[in-house]
C-alpha cells in the first residue's frame, strides 16, 4: 500500500489581539502538533467535537490556510512550501467536500455551467460529454442539467457538488461533514455513493465529521481530535471496540445507539464539562480538566504517543 | 395511565403565495402522564409544526381544524387569553436554538427576573432567589455567574440549560423539546438528555421530544411516533418500533441509520420527501414505497390499532378502522 498523503508536525496558528487597541497578540492553536498518513485507496476519519481542530487540519493539508509549522507531503513530494504557480498543477488532484452543498454552488449557475466551469478552466476537451457522464456517476439524469442549485433538494445539491470535484480525475478528496445538513435516508444514498466511487475509482478521503455512527460505517482508520491534537488514531476496529484513551470511551459512550434495548445496557456514563477555549488550553495534557483518570503528572506533562498495538497510537499517561 | 394531551384528526394548512400547502394531514396521538413521547421524522415532515399548533404558535395564514384537548378543553377553542395562561405554565417549550430564545442585550438575570415577576407576582429579591435556584437544579456550576452574565458569554450547552430552568420555573405537565441538542455536541447532548429525563422523574411532567435522531429516540423515549409529510405513520412502544416496524417508512428509515456499534450495510430509501404544496393522492409515501399496491394511489390509509398499543396507517395492514 502506497501513502499518498503524509503530514508531519502539522501546525496551524491564528493571531489575536487582546484588544481593539492593544498591541499584544494571543495565539489561537487550531492545529497544534498533529501528524498522520494516508494509504490509497482509504478514508480515514478526523472526529472531534466544535472548535476540535478537524476542519482546520483538512483546510490547512489543501493550503486553503498556509500551515504554521510542519510538513505536508502528497505522493512523497513536499507541497508545504512549493510556489502557488507550481502547488496549483498538483492541488487539481485534491478536492474539497463542504458541509453546505447550496453556499458552495454557485446561485446563478445552472448545473451544467457548475461541472463544466473547472473542465473548461483547465482545457478539457469533449465538455458536454464529459459532464453527461459525471451526472450519471453520481446518481443524476439528464434532465437536472439547466436547473439551477435552488430547485434540486439537499442531497442531489451534494451530488453536484461531488461530480463537479470529480471533473478534474481528483486522487484525494477531504471531506468536510459532507453528510450533515442531510435527512438520514439522503444522508445513506451519499455515503454509499462515497464508498462506490472510492471502490470504482482508488479515491482516497480525508473524511472529517463529528458523527461517530456515519464514521464506522465510512472510514477504514479514525484519528480523534481535541483542542487541536490528535489523542488517539488507529483502524475503526482498534479504536471503537479497544478504545485507550479516556476521551475516546467517553466519546464513544456519549454516542446515541439507535436500539432501545442498549440503553439498560450500558453504564450511564456522561463526560463533565465542555470542551476549553483553544486560546486558552490547558497545561499538561489538554483533556486533564474533564478527565476521570487524571493525576498529577497530566497537569504538568503533555504524553508522548503509545503504540498500544501495531498503528494503534494513544496520547495519555494512563492508556487502556 | 391517564392521557395528558390528545390530538384528534388535526389538519393544518398554510395559504401561501404558492397555493395551499397541506402541512398536516390528520394527525392523531396521545400523550400520557409522565412519559417521554418521540415525533421523529425528516426535515418538512410536520413534527415541529404539530409542537407549535399544540401551543397555537403558528403564522396568520394557518389555518387549523381538529381537535387538542388538554386538561379537559380543547385547546383550539380557547381565547388567546386563556392561551396565555397555558403556554410556558401548563406546557413549555425549548428551542433547538438557545441562542435565538435569550434576549442578546439583556443579562441572564434580567430575563429571567422578568419572566419570574411577571407570572409569579413575587418582588424581585424573591424571584432573584428562584432564578438560582432553578439554576442549581439545572446543575449549572456557579450559578451566580451565569446570572450575570450575557447569552454570548455562555456555551451552547449552558444556555440550553438555562432555556430549560425557565421552562421548568412553572412547574409545567409537559415539556415539549423541539431537537434540544441539534445544535450541540453528541458529548454535551449526552449531557442535556439525561438532565431532561433526571428532571423529568424529579417534577413529574411528560416531555414530547422532537428529533429526527433515532438514536436519541432509541436512548430517551418510553413511545414513538413516526411521521411522514404531514401524516402519523406509525406509534408504538419505543422497543416494539425497532424491533418489529411495521410502516414501510419507518422500516426504511431504521435500514439506512449506521450505527456505531458495528458496520452495517446502509439501504437508503429511494427518491425525496414530497412538496407538501402538491402532495401525492392516497397514501403520501407510495412513490418511495416497494409495497406500493393500487389501492394506495387513491385512499388514505388510517391510523389502525394492529397489536396491542402499536398503531399504523397503511395498506398493508388493512388500513381502515376497526370500529
Amino acid at each position: 500500500m502506497s501513502e499518498i498523503i503524509r503530514v508531519e508536525h502539522l501546525k496551524k496558528y491564528f493571531l489575536f489581539k487582546e484588544g481593539i487597541f492593544s498591541r499584544r497578540v494571543k495565539y489561537l492553536k487550531a492545529v497544534n502538533d498533529v501528524s498522520f498518513s494516508i494509504n490509497r485507496g482509504e478514508t480515514l476519519a478526523l472526529v472531534g467535537e466544535t472548535g476540535s481542530g478537524k476542519t482546520t487540519t483538512g483546510r490547512t493539508i489543501l493550503r486553503l490556510y498556509e500551515p504554521t509549522g510542519g510538513k505536508i507531503f502528497f505522493e512523497g513530494k513536499e507541497i508545504t512550501n512549493i510556489p502557488k504557480r507550481e502547488f496549483k498543477k498538483i492541488r487539481v488532484q485534491m478536492q474539497m467536500i463542504y458541509q453546505d452543498p447550496y453556499s458552495s454552488l454557485n446561485p446563478r449557475m445552472n448545473i451544467f455551467n457548475i461541472i463544466a466551469e473547472p473542465l473548461r478552466e483547465l482545457k478539457y476537451e469533449d465538455i458536454e460529454d464529459r459532464v453527461l457522464e459525471l451526472l450519471e456517476s453520481v446518481g443524476l439524469r439528464k434532465e437536472h442539467m439547466f436547473k439551477y442549485p435552488d430547485e434540486i433538494s439537499g442531497g442531489q445539491q451534494q451530488r453536484v457538488a461531488i461530480a463537479r470535484a470529480l471533473g478534474v480525475n481528483p486522487k484525494f478528496l477531504v471531506l468536510d461533514e459532507p453528510t450533515s445538513a442531510l435527512d438520514v435516508s439522503v444522508q445513506a444514498q451519499i455515503l454509499n455513493l462515497l464508498e462506490n466511487l472510492q471502490k470504482e475509482r482508488g479515491f482516497t478521503y480525508l473524511f472529517i465529521s463529528h458523527d461517530l455512527s456515519v464514521v464506522r460505517y465510512i472510514s477504514q482508520r479514525v484519528a480523534i481530535m481535541y483542542l487541536g491534537k490528535i489523542m488517539e488514531i488507529g483502524t475503526v476496529e482498534q479504536v471503537f471496540e479497544n478504545p485507550q484513551h479516556p476521551y475516546t470511551k467517553l466519546l464513544l459512550e456519549s454516542v446515541p445507539v439507535p436500539d432501545p434495548k442498549d440503553r439498560k445496557r450500558r453504564k450511564k456514563l456522561i463526560l463533565p464539562g465542555e470542551i476549553p477555549s483553544p486560546l486558552n488550553p490547558p497545561s499538561g495534557c489538554p483533556f486533564h480538566t474533564r478527565c476521570p483518570v487524571a493525576k498529577e503528572i497530566c497537569r504538568e506533562k503533555e504524553p508522548e504517543y503509545v503504540e498500544v498495538e501495531k498503528g494503534h497510537f494513544v496520547k495519555c499517561h494512563f492508556p487502556g | 395511565m391517564n392521557v395528558l394531551l390528545s390530538i384528534e384528526d388535526l389538519y393544518l394548512n398554510f395559504t401561501t403565495f404558492w397555493g395551499t400547502a397541506y402541512v398536516l394531514n390528520g394527525i392523531n396521538l396521545q400523550i400520557y402522564e409522565d412519559e417521554v413521547f418521540g415525533l421523529v421524522g425528516e426535515t418538512g415532515c410536520g413534527k415541529s409544526v404539530t409542537s407549535m399548533s399544540i401551543l397555537k404558535l403558528l403564522p396568520s395564514n394557518a389555518h387549523l381544524s381538529g381537535k387538542i384537548i388538554f386538561e379537559g378543553r380543547n385547546l383550539l377553542e380557547l381565547s388567546e387569553n386563556d392561551m396565555k395562561k397555558i403556554r410556558g405554565k401548563k406546557i413549555s417549550m425549548i428551542f433547538q436554538d438557545p441562542m435565538s430564545s435569550l434576549n442578546p442585550l439583556f443579562k441572564i438575570k434580567t430575563q429571567m427576573v422578568d419572566v419570574m415577576k411577571l407570572h409569579h407576582n413575587i418582588s424581585k429579591d424573591e424571584a432573584l432567589k428562584m432564578a438560582r435556584e432553578l439554576l442549581e437544579a439545572v446543575k449549572l456550576p456557579d450559578p451566580q455567574r451565569v446570572l450575570e452574565s450575557y447569552p454570548h458569554q455562555l456555551s451552547g450547552g449552558m444556555r440550553q440549560r438555562v432555556m430549560i430552568a425557565l421552562a421548568l420555573s412553572f412547574n409545567p405537565s409537559l415539556l415539549i423539546a423541539d431537537e434540544p441538542t441539534t445544535a450541540l455536541d453528541v458529548t454535551i447532548q449526552k449531557q442535556i438528555l439525561e438532565l431532561i429525563l433526571e428532571l423529568k422523574e424529579k417534577y413529574h411532567f411528560s416531555v414530547l421530544l422532537i428529533t429526527h435522531d433515532l438514536g436519541v429516540v432509541a436512548e430517551t423515549c418510553d413511545r414513538v411516533g413516526v411521521m411522514y409529510a404531514g401524516n402519523m405513520v406509525e406509534i408504538a412502544d419505543v422497543e416494539e418500533l425497532f424491533e418489529n416496524p411495521l410502516h414501510p417508512y419507518t422500516q426504511g428509515l431504521l435500514s439506512a441509520i449506521p450505527d456505531p456499534r458495528y458496520k452495517k450495510p446502509l439501504k437508503p430509501l429511494r427518491g425525496n420527501v414530497p412538496s407538501l404544496l402538491n402532495p401525492p393522492p392516497g397514501c403520501r409515501f407510495h412513490p418511495r414505497c416497494d409495497y406500493m399496491k393500487p389501492i394506495c394511489e387513491k385512499e388514505k390509509p388510517e391510523l389502525i390499532e394492529y397489536s396491542k398499543n402499536h398503531y399504523v396507517a397503511c395498506h398493508l395492514y388493512g388500513g381502515k378502522r376497526n370500529e
